[in-house]
């Protein structure tokens, strides 16, 4: 995944934002880019609103609970967001139909360790959009799946007691016909 | 998707977690009640119920252009269908009105000659005829209740009762004097 920053983004003032993530590594997005991630938006309010004289530019926002790996991939997510909805602005169906078919390609590029981390990186950011579409992605791969696969993709176990599950399973044996195989 | 299997290594917090379930559909929830207590809490309870009904509906509205031309079908084979008609044929007498078909069920219960009224996907059923029993039907979970014999003529409708989050069958009775009376319906 390239940190190459596209086109400068119509909407966007020529603001940067420089992030910290864990591993200690500076990503410097774009405004519009951070102002995507709710927590960034909310620090970044919140120490305007503090300190009055400091300058924009200088601000490093840390990132404690986010790693560069997922969040290099939510800039690109988040950048290609803004451009499709720039360049779609007054049409809502092209603008949906361009999304989809990113979303689509997005995912063959996905391993599946990569999709936990970048919920759990969307999720501490607070990018609704971004994980909006994760949390559609992970429920379309496991709809037709089966009970233990879900388990293993989640990392649970049964703590049923011995009959619980068996009487559950009974009550709506349709349930379980016609599921996908591991 | 197999490759999908070792996912996790950290787990996912569980409003997350709720974010994911009210994306499936109904059949698939009704089978993870089963991955953990945990699970089948979140699945069954009806805050969940009542999120994964309205983003679906928010989902539906938006993607078909709702023009409200939605019809429901029965055949004589205890099976009812829903469909969209296609086209009005205002003006032009040529064009014929035709119907796609949106989803179908078969009846679970034997009725003849019933009427039917729906509310947030729950169906009341009852006969008018030799059959007075009312029926509440859930088509999506495959499950229903019979109520008791209804009166010799009446009729009936099925409304949400918001506050409470249930469902309430109304029913009103023509004879031998007008009767009005509330059934609460848990479900």
């Amino acid at each position: 995944m390239s940190n190459q920053s596209e086109s400068p983004n119509p909407t966007s003032s020529s603001n940067k934002i420089t992030l910290k993530t864990s591993d200690n590594e500076v990503f410097e997005v774009e405004e519009a880019v951070a102002m995507k991630f709710c927590t960034v938006k909310q620090y970044f309010d919140d120490e305007n609103n503090n300190n009055v004289t400091s300058g924009t530019s200088t601000t490093l926002i840390p990132l404690p609970n986010v790693e560069s790996h997922p969040l290099a991939i939510l800039i690109t997510y988040c950048k290609k967001h803004l451009e499709i909805k720039a360049n779609n602005a007054d049409n809502k169906k092209e603008m949906e139909i361009d999304m989809e078919h990113y979303e689509r390609e997005f995912l063959k590029n996905v391993m599946p360790q990569e999709l936990t981390e970048l919920i759990l990186a969307a999720n501490y950011l607070n990018f609704k959009e971004a994980l909006d579409f994760f949390c559609r992605a992970v429920a379309s791969a496991i709809q037709n799946k089966s009970v233990e696969y879900v388990r293993k993709f989640f990392g649970l176990e049964s703590d049923f007691k011995p009959g619980e599950e068996e009487k559950l399973r009974e009550e709506f044996a349709w349930s379980f016909e016609g599921v996908d195989e591991d | 998707m197999s490759k999908l299997r070792n996912l996790s290594s950290e787990l996912l917090p569980h409003d997350v977690v709720f974010e994911i379930l009210t994306r499936l559909p109904v059949k698939s929830l009704i089978r993870f009640r089963c991955v953990s207590k945990s699970w089948y809490s979140t699945i069954t309870d009806p805050i969940f119920i009542t999120k994964h009904l309205n983003l679906n509906n928010k989902a539906k509205s938006l993607s078909s252009n709702n023009n409200h031309n939605g019809c429901l079908l029965y055949d004589c084979n205890k099976q009812l269908c829903t469909a969209v008609c296609n086209g009005n044929g205002n003006g032009d007498p040529k064009l014929t009105l035709t119907s796609t078909e949106v989803s179908r069920f078969q009846i679970p219960f034997s009725v003849n000659f019933y009427k039917i009224s729906f509310c947030n996907g729950m169906f009341l059923n009852y006969g008018y005829l030799r059959d007075r029993m009312i029926y509440l039907w859930n088509p999506s979970i495959q499950k229903f209740k019979m109520f008791a014999n209804a009166p010799i003529s009446f009729t009936a409708g099925l409304a949400y009762h918001s506050k409470n989050n249930d469902f309430k069958i109304l029913q009103i009775a023509f004879h031998p004097t007008f009767v009005y009376n509330k059934k609460k319906a848990a479900v």
